[in-house]
């Protein structure tokens, strides 16, 4: 496998569009219901877990940007194999592969599920799942710019809907919020913890990297979509928090759709509608992007095309998607899911870095050597 | 190879093409809901019957040119609301639909048993709107909403006018089916839901209902529930009448009776401010600090006003005034054990450490709990009149 990628000039996308890439795929189904998670950790103060979830996505994101900067021209995919050797690199991959693709199935079967809880209650899984997937297939098989391209749509599409939560603060209890810091700091830790299904998506840039144009601006970029994604997890956040009483939120799935039902206009009632069927916008850049990055894995370890491994993998989400989940199997696997990329994507990075660094040391140390006896 | 591909490729494109058309025609029909086959309830009242089934009713606007009333009206009883649903849909011709729920009616007698599980159907129904009104009647909701009112044309949606134009006119505290569910399941807040009654022809909004957690336990005056707002909340434009005693501004009662020993002012945009301290943590003491503007609207003495002495006189009685009332409102909240102010929660909010306090260690130390009022009042306008 060659380590480096040549990505042709004609396909690479720009800084800013990584930047927003990186916001497109961390907002998505995760905010239409994280706020439960956290509460039942952090409580009142579950606003703090947040900021310290941002933080910590900050950091892990700037360790990934060193990573890739240590190698201009290559992926994820690349690199574990130049660090651990074939074979061992080959399997680290694998696993990538497949928690790209389980995030892809875990995105849409809970789109799917909100879909049949809040507007068909009858549609049947295999039509939507089919229509999402054939979407993503048509986009995904334009390459990368396409996505991007998309994504780029999509968050103009969507953006101006944080307008709404001016509606819910019409009945908002600001004595909730306090007295602040009430709770303990571990409980805090494990509210932050818990928040990582709705802010896993920068891991992208392990894939996305390569074919980014002025990749110097690449961290200013991408940082500052991380900033804007977690202010507006805060904002959410925080008008949650005085809206609901704690005892109303644990009962509350959804808690972001709730607060769209407040939403009263005089030519429309039942906004939650309207934004339900404008999520099929948000959550299709997540999936997309996630599915390109599995494909791209299977390209890069075996030489499989891509548009064939792109049936391979789009038939297993479609009939992992079929399965009928209760609600509780579906909080399970979210559990699950929590698990894993707390382990892939927030300390797996730090321990490629050091792995990097550790390679590039002893390779130096060679050349010097090779060098003195030379 | 090349070859073989180049002649796959359209297959696969066509039969894609093919496959995503059928789709989006197959997924057109699924799920409609015309509006002409169903009946989109404005309304819905529950009882209690003496077996303990529940006895729902619901109105519908009637969209039949020919049908003589304008609405329909459909009763049925059980032991859930959604087999009362399942049974008033077979007196239907339409499909009974919530969606359009303003109004939510509740007997006395059921709100007495308590009223949790039947209004957790409503919030759990995703198809049923967070805004719809909780209201409690006074006697049985069926007769109330079968009864033939001259005026009102539909009743569901007159009601629904009524609360909000008195929500929006701050004459009655909000109360949302979302706000009835956040104070339900808070600790330190009790809900409320408007008190309505029929006076021959005509409804009226007699007062507030007070609940304990789920349990309907009394009810108060709007103007004892402007009070409590008062304690909390932030006012626009309320209005507020009160009598003080005449003497304070040098006028001798006229010997016609002891009625004109008092003088009844009447304000009007209100803005108020309060502020609520907890002085004092065991037995709980709370400090409330209440700001407040307004204008007089009425006032049954001949008073020259442009004299500011006389303001000042006017406004000290009035702080006197609201004092004593809020003092007596809270004793009775004391004494009927519910709070429906939310001490629990401005308590709770400052104090560490009490997020897991419970509903009874908190209604132990409402009962404990004293509260000093502290109304700084601003007369600033008196009219086109001095």
């Amino acid at each position: 496998m060659n380590i480096n990628i040549d990505v042709s000039k004609g396909n690479t996308i720009s800084a800013y569009l990584a930047g927003l890439l990186v916001h497109g795929t961390q907002l998505g189904m995760g905010i239409l219901g994280f706020q439960r998670i956290i509460a039942k950790e952090a409580g009142h103060d579950a606003w703090i877990s947040v900021i310290l979830a941002g933080l910590v996505t900050h950091l892990t994101l700037w360790i990934i940007i060193k990573t890739m900067q240590k190698y201009p021209s290559a992926d994820i995919y690349g690199i574990q194999d130049d660090v651990f050797g074939r074979r061992l690199g080959t399997a680290v991959s694998i696993i990538f592969i497949i928690y790209f693709i389980l995030t892809a199935g875990i995105i849409l079967r809970s789109y799917i599920e909100v879909v049949q809880t809040w507007v068909f209650p009858n549609l049947p899984t295999w039509i939507l799942a089919g229509i999402i997937l054939f979407l993503a297939y048509y986009t995904i098989v334009g390459g990368i710019r396409v996505i991007a391209g998309y994504t780029f749509f999509s968050i103009i599409a969507t953006a101006w809907l944080v307008f709404d939560l001016y509606f819910p603060l019409e009945f908002a209890r600001w004595e909730y919020l306090f007295p602040i810091m009430d709770t303990s700091f571990e409980n805090l830790f494990r509210g932050m913890m818990a928040m990582s299904l709705t802010s896993v998506g920068f891991e992208v840039l392990y894939v996305v990297y390569p074919y980014v144009q002025n990749k110097d601006r690449v961290n200013k970029s991408a940082q500052l979509a991380v900033l804007v994604t977690y202010l507006i997890y805060l904002l959410v956040m925080i008008v949650t928090l005085v809206f609901f009483s704690q005892g109303q939120l644990m009962r509350t799935i959804w808690a972001t759709l709730n607060l769209q039902k407040m939403v009263y206009l005089p030519i429309l009632e039942r906004f939650e509608l309207v934004v339900i069927s404008l999520w099929l916008i948000v959550i299709l850049p997540n999936i997309m992007l996630y599915l390109w990055c599995s494909a791209r894995g299977l390209k890069r370890l075996f030489c499989f095309n891509l548009r064939s491994s792109l049936y391979w993998i789009l038939s297993v989400i479609y009939l992992a998607s079929l399965t009928m989940l209760s609600r509780q199997q579906m909080n399970w696997l979210y559990t699950v899911h929590g698990k894993i990329s707390i382990w892939v994507v927030y300390l797996y990075p730090y321990f490629l870095y050091v792995m990097v660094l550790l390679k590039q040391r002893t390779q130096r140390a060679k050349s010097k050597s090779k060098g003195e006896s030379a | 190879m090349l070859d073989e591909r180049k002649k796959r490729m359209p297959f696969i494109k066509r039969f894609l093409a093919l496959w995503c058309s059928g789709v989006m025609i197959v997924t057109g029909c699924g799920d409609r809901q015309i509006f002409d086959e169903t009946g989109l309830a404005t309304a819905v009242g529950y009882d209690l019957l003496k077996d303990g089934n529940i006895r729902g009713t619901a109105i519908m606007p009637s969209i039949n040119p020919e049908a003589k009333k304008k609405i329909q009206i459909f009763s049925a009883t059980g032991e859930t609301s959604k087999s009362i649903r399942d049974r008033v849909n077979l007196q239907s011709d339409k499909r009974v639909l919530g969606g359009q729920i303003r109004v939510a009616l509740y007997s006395e007698n059921l709100a007495k048993r308590g009223l949790g599980s039947i209004v957790d159907t409503l919030y759990r129904d995703s198809s049923i709107s967070s805004r719809v009104y909780l209201c409690l009647f006074e006697g049985e909701t069926y007769d109330m909403l079968t009864y033939p009112y001259s005026e009102e044309g539909n009743i569901g949606i007159y009601l629904y006018r009524m609360i909000e134009q008195n929500i929006e006119g701050e004459k009655i505290p909000s109360s949302t089916m979302h706000e009835f569910f956040r104070a339900y399941y808070d600790k330190g807040i009790d809900p409320i839901m408007p008190y309505i009654a029929r006076k021959g022809n005509e409804l009226q909004i007699k007062g507030i209902a007070l609940f304990q957690g789920e349990r309907y336990v009394g009810w108060i005056t709007p103007k004892e529930a402007f009070l409590i707002k008062l304690m909390h909340g932030k006012f626009s434009i309320g209005s507020y009448d009160t009598s003080v005693p005449a003497h304070i501004f040098g006028e001798e009662p006229k010997s016609r009776g002891s009625k004109k020993d008092r003088v009844q002012l009447v304000f009007d945009t209100i803005s108020s401010k309060s502020q609520i301290d907890l002085t004092q943590v065991s037995p709980p003491l709370f400090d409330i600090h209440i700001r407040l503007h307004a204008r007089i609207l009425e006032l049954t003495l001949p008073l020259k006003l442009e004299n500011a002495k006389l303001m000042k006189i006017m406004e000290n009685a009035l702080e006197k005034e609201i004092e004593k009332e809020l003092q007596k409102v809270v004793s009775k909240l004391q004494g009927l054990d519910v709070d429906p102010a939310g001490f629990g929660m401005v308590y709770r909010a400052n104090r560490r450490g009490m997020a897991n306090m419970t509903q009874a260690e908190w209604r132990k130390m409402f009962k404990e709990a004293r509260f000093r009022f502290h109304v700084k009042s601003t007369i600033i306008r008196n009219g086109v009149m001095d």
